[in-house]
């Protein structure tokens, strides 16, 4: 059996990030989902855990998790050197930062990498996305309030549609096991081959629920995505 | 002088336009704001101005204040016109005063986008603002409800205006702490089941962000709350409805007729009511106006074609909370039931894809507990629906798709047991129609 925590579900009811849980448990009876509340203890301070998710969450709910969790930053660094999976998706990978920066006042992240966020809620960054990790081809969209920089790994490398730093073309944080993205909510429905090579890192079997209906609209999406013309970036920052 | 300039260009604009058949465009609404950024504040207004915003029934409800004020022989401007944003305000104020600013209308309802209500609000400054409600609604806009919150939040904060609010949404029942608030709330009176969301849109204090428990949910998040850590809790309703029959709904002891089963309208006709008596109308003339009212047809529709029943529903795309509840309505209603999802955008194409976000924030799952016969999925994103319903648990042998939405209708059982639902984004209303039309001439050549 492989434990999946998921920290402060209760926050993470903006963009559709839980249903991907919801989905690995679908696709495989060996995986159990233990979700622990802002007011609760997380699992792995006492327990093994195989990976640990986040997802977005409304902007103001990032700071006080970032205080729950402070106290656990060491134990978070440990588990992600001794390769136990983080999949952290949209706006929660601010919380593994160095620092944020919003309306020139600094806050500290858990600072388990060193990258930063510079944040503006006044400046959303919506986009649809493709990118490519190692040889699997990415899709997805963007909605976020903030860019990160001096990313020293990136996880994906973009090809159309706002990156994480805006500037170049790294998407996300990728060290050992520890995967994080702003691509939003059904990342893992939408990109199935990721999905297998994720179960994989898992130790357990790459079989998805409804594989071939997946690759169906998975390949759809890529191909829509290379017609001439399409238009990635959406409005004035969205 | 540069006031006078913007008004008197674009009221000459107006007038050709409405010569041409155009005038229900917010065009000289844009070129007034070009001579005159400020002319929202300058224009002068009715004697009465009611703003209305929220997620969901904002048409709803200014169309029904439009028609109970129209019989009582008000002059209106209302922005109808589906252009509720700066422009559409201007250009429907402009067209309220004559070219001295002299106010020619007796009342001005504006239907006002909650996502620019920040900005247009203060410089309205209403006299009442109606809050319908904050739900979840189409990410790429609107991100989140908290976002909306705060975007309402900071424009009603600044208007002084008297917010008419619904006390059973612990989200929009927040707004404005110190304006002037008049509460409507709807007591829990039967025993229905309420589904939980996958997403739900308020589920943590706002004020510890612990987890809230709930005495009891209408629907989704609307219902009363109390957290258990700082004793917050939901308002206590200034109105309340007390009582719901088949034809009508009891508030503050008064029977008024229900314009429809839907108890989202019950709300929306609740705070009408509010409003109306605010204006000084008596509840006779109120239950009168209502009696001769109803929601407006691109909202929900019945027809029946040689006793087959066919519903046509709007169900905003991209909105998990408007498309989640229709079906939780349709989930408490027994009868057997085949549905159409026309949800996908107009737009589609290469400047343009929909996220899907919003299909996992959406509660699919109901379909399993309403009774279906048969779903049947259309437009480009069908790839995406088969996965989503598939997921929801939905079983293969229920789920028809076509691609091209004209011929979804061919794939409905004609079964007098069965109640046909079309499911449409407000956008696609015209193509809900050609689904119907061509639907009920199907019925009429292939029913005895």
């Amino acid at each position: 059996m492989k434990i999946i925590e998921v920290i402060y579900p209760e926050f993470q009811n903006v963009y559709a990030d839980l249903y991907q849980i919801e989905f690995l448990k679908k696709c495989n009876k060996n995986i159990k989902v233990v979700y622990t509340s802002y007011n609760d203890e997380p699992y792995f301070v006492n327990n093994k855990v195989d990976m640990i998710y986040m997802g977005s969450m409304p902007d103001s709910k990032i700071i006080p998790s970032i205080e729950k969790l402070r106290k656990y930053s060491a134990k978070i660094k440990e588990l992600i050197k001794s390769d136990v999976l983080f999949l952290i998706t949209g706006n929660a990978l601010e919380i593994f930062s160095s620092y944020i920066i919003e309306n020139n006042k600094n806050y500290e992240g858990l600072q388990i990498f060193n990258y930063y966020i510079e944040k503006d809620m006044n400046h959303k960054y919506v986009s649809w996305y493709t990118g490519k990790f190692k040889n699997i081809d990415i899709v997805g969209h963007k909605n976020h309030y903030s860019v990160c920089k001096n990313i020293e790994n990136g996880f994906i490398k973009t090809i159309n549609g706002y990156s994480s730093d805006i500037e170049n073309i790294n998407e996300g944080i990728n060290y050992k096991k520890f995967y994080a993205t702003y691509l939003l909510g059904p990342f893992l429905i939408m990109n199935p081959k990721f999905t297998k090579f994720l179960l994989k890192e898992l130790g357990l079997s790459d079989k998805l629920i409804y594989e071939e209906d997946l690759l169906n609209a998975y390949k759809e999406r890529i191909n829509h995505f290379k017609k001439p013309g399409t238009r990635f970036v959406m409005g004035d920052h969205g | 002088m540069r006031f006078y300039l913007a008004l008197w260009a674009s009221k000459f604009y107006l007038f050709i336009k409405k010569i041409m058949g155009q005038g229900r465009s917010d065009r000289a609404g844009l070129l007034a704001a070009k001579i005159c950024p400020e002319i929202l504040t300058k224009v002068n207004k009715p004697k009465t101005v009611i703003l209305v915003t929220g997620t969901n029934g904002k048409t709803t409800v200014t169309h029904l204040i439009y028609n109970i004020l129209k019989r009582d022989g008000k002059k209106i401007g209302f922005n109808d016109w589906n252009a509720n944003m700066r422009a559409g305000h201007i250009r429907c104020l402009i067209d309220s005063v004559n070219i001295f600013n002299k106010p020619n209308k007796d009342v001005a309802i504006l239907e006002c986008d909650e996502m620019t209500s920040n900005l247009t609000v203060p410089e309205i400054k209403p006299d009442y603002v109606i809050v319908t409600n904050i739900c979840r609604d189409s990410i790429r806009r609107n991100s989140y409800p908290e976002f909306i919150f705060n975007k309402i939040n900071e424009g009603v904060t600044k208007s002084g205006s008297t917010l008419i609010l619904n006390a059973d949404d612990p989200i929009s029942s927040f707004l404005g702490k110190n304006n002037k608030k008049i509460f409507v709330s709807i007591d829990k009176f039967n025993k229905d089941e309420v589904y939980e969301n996958i997403s739900p849109d308020f589920n943590v204090c706002p004020e510890c962000n612990t987890l809230v428990n709930y005495e009891y949910k209408h629907y989704r998040h609307i219902g009363k709350f109390k957290c258990p850590n700082c004793k917050l809790e939901s308002f206590k309703g200034d109105y309340k409805v007390t009582k719901v029959s088949e034809n009508t709904f009891t508030l503050n002891g008064i029977e008024y007729p229900k314009l429809s089963d839907n108890l989202f309208n019950i709300y929306n006709e609740s705070q009408v009511i509010v409003l109306l008596k605010q204006l000084g109308y008596d509840f006779k003339f109120i239950q009168n106006a209502l009696a001769n009212s109803s929601i407006p047809k691109s909202r929900e529709n019945l027809e029946i074609e040689k006793d087959i029943k066919i519903y046509s529903q709007m169900a905003k795309g991209q909105n998990s909370s408007a498309l989640s509840t229709v079906l939780e309505n349709l989930s408490k209603l027994k009868n057997k039931k085949q549905i159409v999802l026309l949800l996908d955008e107009v737009y589609e194409g290469l400047d343009a894809q929909e996220t899907i976000t919003w299909l996992y924030d959406s509660d699919f799952e109901l379909l399993n507990k309403l009774n279906l016969e048969k779903i049947v999925v259309t437009g480009p994103r069908y790839l995406d629906y088969i996965v989503r319903l598939k997921l929801a648990g939905v079983k293969e042998n229920k789920i028809e798709v076509s691609p091209d939405y004209k011929e979804a209708y061919k794939l409905l059982n004609l079964d007098k047991k069965s109640d046909i639902y079309v499911l449409y984004e407000v956008e696609r209303r015209p193509m809900s129609r050609e689904v119907v039309e061509s639907l009920k001439e199907r019925i009429r050549n292939e029913v005895e």
